[in-house]
């Protein structure tokens, strides 16, 4: 069940913003009760996601991070703003970054909605 | 934001101590001084994690780009004392294969 307590950030598509995102996800993670381990992984996988967006180089000046407190998990969407279908990773599963976010978070996905790059949660409970 | 510094030479080993954080936006800084600190990549090189608290595959590429110029020289890139998430990073790439990891002295 989602409860109606979700945050959402916009912040410039720039390398520069990428630790303040860090920083908030650090926060409300461990206002879920999420332990260190899994904070860290939660701000390391955020980290990738938004590093791969910006080495991109799309077209987009703004980028909202949406996260959802759910009752058992903490889901994370990245949205870019505007008609949007490009894949993030496409056929280069293989990298370093998707290898990085796949293990870190419970769940990963593309994006159901053009304007959404992709989706991932963490569990709280593999936390306790 | 991070900081590299070179320290004393330990046994034909020249050690590099890495602090702070290298992500996207540090990565560039980050690239530029390991090189120059690295140098034609001559001897073995001792990276001294103790103090590094974040680093992303962005970092780590740059890393094995450093271990590529040592390795065509024959010398080896050591990983010292990296942090459990950091060493956690190592592990899900594969890398800490790659690399000589190691604890402290």
């Amino acid at each position: 069940m989602k409860l109606d307590n979700s945050v959402s950030v916009l912040v410039p598509l720039k390398a520069e913003y990428v630790s303040i995102v860090r920083l908030t996800a650090s926060g409300i993670a461990s206002r879920m009760g999420f332990d260190f381990d899994a904070i860290e992984d939660i701000k390391v996988a955020i980290s990738e996601v938004l590093s791969k967006i910006i080495e991109k180089h799309w077209d987009c000046d703004r980028i909202e991070i949406r996260f959802d407190y759910l009752e058992d998990s903490l889901a994370i969407i990245f949205r870019l703003p505007g008609n949007f279908s490009k894949q993030l990773f496409g056929d280069s599963t293989d990298d370093f970054a998707f290898a990085i976010i796949s293990s870190l978070m419970d769940s990963v996905a593309a994006g159901e909605e053009d304007d959404i790059v992709l989706s991932m949660s963490k569990k709280l409970e593999r936390a306790v | 934001m991070f900081e590299l510094t070179t320290g004393s030479n330990e046994s034909g080993k020249k050690i590099i101590i890495l602090s702070g954080e290298i992500d996207i936006y540090s990565a560039p800084d980050f690239k530029d001084s390991l090189f120059n600190a690295i140098g034609e990549g001559k001897e073995d090189v001792v990276l001294d994690c103790t103090n590094l608290s974040y680093i992303d595959s962005m970092g780590l590429g740059i890393l094995v780009a450093a271990l590529k110029r040592l390795k065509q020289n024959d010398f080896n890139l050591y990983i010292r004392n990296s942090k459990p998430n950091i060493r956690k990073l190592f592990k899900i790439t594969g890398l800490e294969k790659v690399f000589i990891m190691e604890e402290a002295k």
